[in-house]
């Protein structure tokens, strides 16, 4: 399990560098399609898209120094963990929508 | 999550660690060499990010000024110039106050305005010789229409291609994750940029310069009480003048003076009332000057400079320098550095290998006011010398932008514009845009206003510009003043033969002086302008006897002295004063730096104060605050100060002094601009008499004014709206305690000596969205020193936009400057505001002007484009 959830995370990475945000979710989708059920399906999207957000966020903040970080958080009246949070948030909750439609597409293209 | 919600950007689309806010950095976005030079082009970014560019043709210079300037501002000069062509419905969406600004911005005629000023330079024309007046200047030009380029501006047309090319190269490489930041907040994608916008841009500037105008004021002060007052209150000539030319001898005598004035004129009968009218910008003013070479201690001329605008961040301007073979000199180059505006190709305040200019504000009066007729029985047709004329009827189309929760609208407005007098702007067809237009919240309902403004016409600063740019000695930068129009401008200039010169320049109307700055009738045409004062004729002088030249913003010849009448709203003469007294101490031994030039510039005395103070310390407040020790220390505080009065930041006194100001200002002047239900108003700062009027009554408080007809005497100093008359003292003394309660109220467990002035008054510099939002990416609180009356005419929202000073020696020139932002626009750039703390301590950087001979000894990043 944790082999596939790395190349998951390996190729969902890749796609969402090349591609605007919303990629992620034909990889949730994919994700639900190859998943046995609608629990791993969900399971395995999450923590996939989560990671890779969470990943990127965590390189960024390494990357660059945290000058921007500062000035959105004061932008968005938010606080860091917040910022945090949303950029986990936002995956997770694309990860169980499209992990779902995913996996009923399967199920759909089976019967 | 992919599409923004009111203010809110798109949220998942924002957040993307990939492409959102995050990703937004502060390098070269995308390969230059896609600019396509023709030949081998180098730019270097030295350690301030202030780029260097070396062509070897003017064309790659101008495109890769575009493309260097776009990746540091591109938001920037993209917004600003949506905003002036009233445009921002497109990608704020509906707000009612953005729906307004667009709706007046295109009422006003920016966008018209840019138009005939491009079509100077270069047009689309059919066979009927019509043109296609929506032509950008850059696409192709529509089928049966060709492109005709002015001969005498084929330069200036490759120049503003080439710019718009550059520029557009960035924009195409360009995707959501390496777009500006705003960008991604705002959700939008950048417009391609063309030479028409870099004419709004200009046009941009003419407005914020000049778009004030004091008619509605002045005839509605006029109505109100009568023509003294008026003339009291905003008079052309300030109380005490210290002339931009010294010597009256060199002002030419009118050669066409106005023809068939009325000596007895009635003005119209117009009162408006006065909130928020929008007259008085108090923050704009500038200070240049330069000195010749012989009273300098290295023989070389030397020229300073520092506009005084609204900060923002980004900073209005942006420091480069560029050099190329001088395709008007052969084996000659150029080398130009200096302050350029983003959107805006070549150099507009700064020098070459052989000449320096600067600009201050002239503050003339470019516009007038025209009260239109309509025709009773055409409501599109008015009233003109005996004849029903049709308005032009223009219909704008604002388009508005939908979100996640609202659809896109269009917003059709129906503008009328006179074929003499410029648009309306007061229309009474639509009193809801008068009031937004001018403040007015009462406004007979049958009062039509038309805006007849110099900026309208097909002006031709950028030609003035790459003149400028170009010119080699003093008669090339005459001949380039000569196609500089609007806003009218105090030109300073030096050169490397140490020569000095300073004109007051651009297109001013010739009016007749009994109309005084009223509202004109729009029935005849014996009211309208259509000759200016002859380039000849204008104020300038060359090499003056004292040995500099300088302005700061005052009335520009001495009193008595038969000239055109000029109307405007010239500043007092303190600053100026100052500054010239200081220049006299500089030069008196022949020995004037850099170094004294520095000090002018940061220089935080207040003449004004010791002007006024004298009067208000007096001994009958002494008298008046005997038993209250707090009250006394103050005073003997700021009897001490006064012979000395500095603004600096960590002094109390100042922090005092400005109070008291407020207090006293409101209260002599507050009576007179009383609303509708008899309430002082909130926002009657920007109407006010400046300064020099309350140092006038407060010097001699006997003065006074008929208040009506010439029934009921009043004197100025009397609060109108108290039952009892009060005197000088009562003034003085009310105004001085209530400055100190409120002061109390502000630093309520403070010391009055920590009361400190950076505290008090401070500088901040908002980002140019004015939304509290993005003060996330704006600078607060600088703890400035200076005030509105001293050469550092800092104030919390303006202040010096760009100081730079240069030394103008032959094969070495010498400059300095500074500016309160950084190079980059980019919030997340070390170079975003990096200049402020230098700014704030008067400090300076080099500005590393480099010959194109010496480039290869200029050190920062540098990237080499080989010929293609």
């Amino acid at each position: 399990m944790k082999t596939k959830i790395f190349i998951y995370i390996v190729i969902t990475y890749i796609m969402a560098s090349l591609f605007p945000w919303w990629i992620i979710t034909f990889s949730g989708t994919l994700i639900g399609f190859t998943s046995k059920t609608y629990k791993q399906a969900i399971l395995h999207s999450c923590i996939t898209l989560a990671s890779v957000w969470f990943l990127k966020l965590i390189l960024n903040f390494f990357i660059f120094d945290y000058i921007i970080i500062d000035k959105i958080k004061e932008f968005l009246g938010l606080s860091s963990f917040m910022i945090i949070f949303l950029t986990i948030l936002i995956p997770i909750v694309i990860g169980i929508f499209s992990s779902l439609f995913g996996h009923q597409l399967k199920k759909v293209s089976k019967s | 999550m992919n599409n923004k919600i009111g203010t809110y950007p798109p949220i998942a689309k924002f957040l993307d660690p990939f492409h959102g806010y995050i990703s937004s950095n502060d390098n070269l976005k995308h390969d230059i060499s896609k600019i396509e030079n023709e030949n081998s082009l180098e730019i270097v970014w030295d350690e301030n990010g202030i780029p260097h560019i070396f062509a070897d043709n003017e064309k790659d210079m101008y495109k890769a000024q575009g493309y260097v300037v776009a990746n540091d501002r591109l938001w920037q000069m993209d917004f600003i110039s949506r905003l002036h062509a009233g445009k921002l419905s497109e990608i704020i969406g509906f707000r009612e106050e953005v729906l307004r600004n667009d709706r007046f911005m295109r009422r006003l005629g920016i966008v018209d305005g840019a138009k005939a000023s491009l079509s100077t330079i270069a047009k689309c024309i059919n066979s009927q010789n019509d043109i296609f007046t929506d032509w950008d200047g850059l696409s192709e030009c529509p089928d049966g229409y060709t492109k005709q380029i002015n001969h005498e501006h084929v330069n200036v047309y490759n120049m503003l291609v080439a710019y718009s090319q550059g520029v557009n190269y960035y924009i195409q490489n360009l995707d959501w994750s390496t777009i500006p930041i705003e960008y991604k907040i705002l959700d939008y994608y950048p417009e391609e940029w063309s030479p028409l916008k870099t004419c709004i841009l200009l046009k941009a500037m003419s407005l914020d310069l000049s778009g004030r105008n004091t008619d509605l004021l002045y005839t509605s002060i006029a109505t109100k009480y009568n023509d003294m007052a008026a003339q009291f209150l905003y008079p052309e000539i300030p109380y005490k003048n210290d002339p931009i030319i010294s010597d009256g001898k060199s002002i030419s005598s009118p050669s066409q003076l106005p023809e068939n004035c009325e000596e007895n004129f009635k003005y119209p009968d117009i009162a408006i009332n006065f909130n928020g009218l929008k007259m008085n910008n108090p923050g704009i003013g500038s200070n240049n000057w330069a000195i010749h070479k012989d009273f300098t201690k290295n023989n070389h001329s030397i020229l300073a400079n520092d506009p005084h605008l609204g900060l923002n961040l980004p900073n209005v301007w942006y420091v480069m320098q560029l050099s190329c073979p001088d395709i008007n000199n052969p084996g000659q180059y150029l080398d130009v550095m200096g302050a350029t505006i983003p959107g805006a190709p070549g150099v507009l305040s700064g020098f070459n290998n052989y000449i320096a200019w600067g600009e201050t504000n002239g503050e003339d009066d470019v516009s007038d006011f025209y009260q239109i007729k309509i025709d009773p029985n055409n409501k599109n047709n008015y009233l003109y010398d005996g004849e029903s004329i049709p308005f032009i009827i223009k219909e704008e189309k604002i388009i508005i932008r939908g979100d996640a929760l609202s659809f896109p609208q269009i917003f059709i407005d129906t503008i009328k514009i006179t074929r003499d007098h410029g648009p309306i702007i007061v229309d009474s067809s639509n009193l809801d845009m008068a009031k937004f237009n001018q403040g007015i919240s009462t406004v007979y309902s049958d009062v039509n206003l038309a805006f007849k403004w110099v900026a309208h016409q097909p002006t031709s600063e950028i030609t003035a510009f790459y003149k400028m740019n170009h010119a080699t000695n003093y008669s090339d930068f005459k001949n380039a003043l000569e196609y500089y129009h609007c806003p009218i401008q105090n030109f300073v200039y030096a050169d490397i033969k140490g020569n000095i010169a300073m004109h007051h320049n651009g297109k001013i109307p010739i009016r007749c002086e009994s109309y005084n700055k009223h509202v004109l009738y729009g029935n005849s045409s014996r009211f309208v302008w259509d000759d200016f004062i002859p380039f000849e004729e204008l104020p300038k002088e060359l090499n003056p006897k004292r040995g500099f030249v300088s302005s700061a913003n005052q009335y520009p010849i001495p009193n008595g002295v038969d000239y055109y009448y000029l109307p405007g709203v010239y500043w007092p003469a303190h600053r100026a004063s100052r500054i010239n007294n200081m220049l006299y101490e500089s030069i008196k031994n022949r020995v004037a730096t850099i170094d004294d030039m520095k000090n002018i510039q940061n220089d935080n005395f207040n003449k004004y104060a010791k002007d006024i103070l004298p009067y208000l310390l007096s001994k009958e407040l002494r008298n008046q605050i005997n038993n209250d020790p707090l009250l006394i220390r103050i005073y003997k505080s700021l009897d001490k100060w006064k012979d000395n009065p500095i603004h600096n930041a960590d002094m109390f006194e100042p922090t005092i002094f400005d109070a008291w100001y407020e207090e006293l200002n409101t209260s002599v002047w507050g009576d007179l601009f009383i609303d509708d239900n008899g309430n002082k108003n909130s926002d009657y700062y920007k109407v006010l008499p400046l300064y020099d009027r309350l140092l006038k009554v407060i010097e001699s408080p006997d003065q006074y004014f008929w208040i009506d007809g010439e029934n009921n005497k009043t004197f100025w100093i009397d609060d109108e709206t108290t039952l009892q008359v009060e005197t000088a003292d009562d003034i003085i003394y009310i105004s001085f305690i209530t400055a100190i309660n409120k002061i109390k109220e502000k630093f309520p467990n403070k010391d009055y000596t920590q009361w400190y002035y950076s505290e008090y008054r401070g500088t901040n510099i908002h980002h140019i969205i004015p939304n509290s939002s993005f003060d996330a990416f704006s600078s607060l609180n600088i703890p400035t020193s200076g005030s509105r009356w001293s050469p550092n005419a800092m104030q919390n929202q303006f202040g010096p936009s760009w100081r730079y000073i240069v030394e103008m020696q032959e094969d070495s020139i010498y400059a300095i400057g500074i500016y309160p932002g950084g190079q980059s626009g980019n919030p997340n750039s070390k170079n975003y505001d990096n200049f402020i703390d230098k700014w704030t301590k008067g400090e300076y950087i080099d500005l590393n002007y480099t010959y194109f001979k010496d480039k290869s000894q200029l050190n920062g990043t540098r990237i080499i484009l080989y010929e293609n």
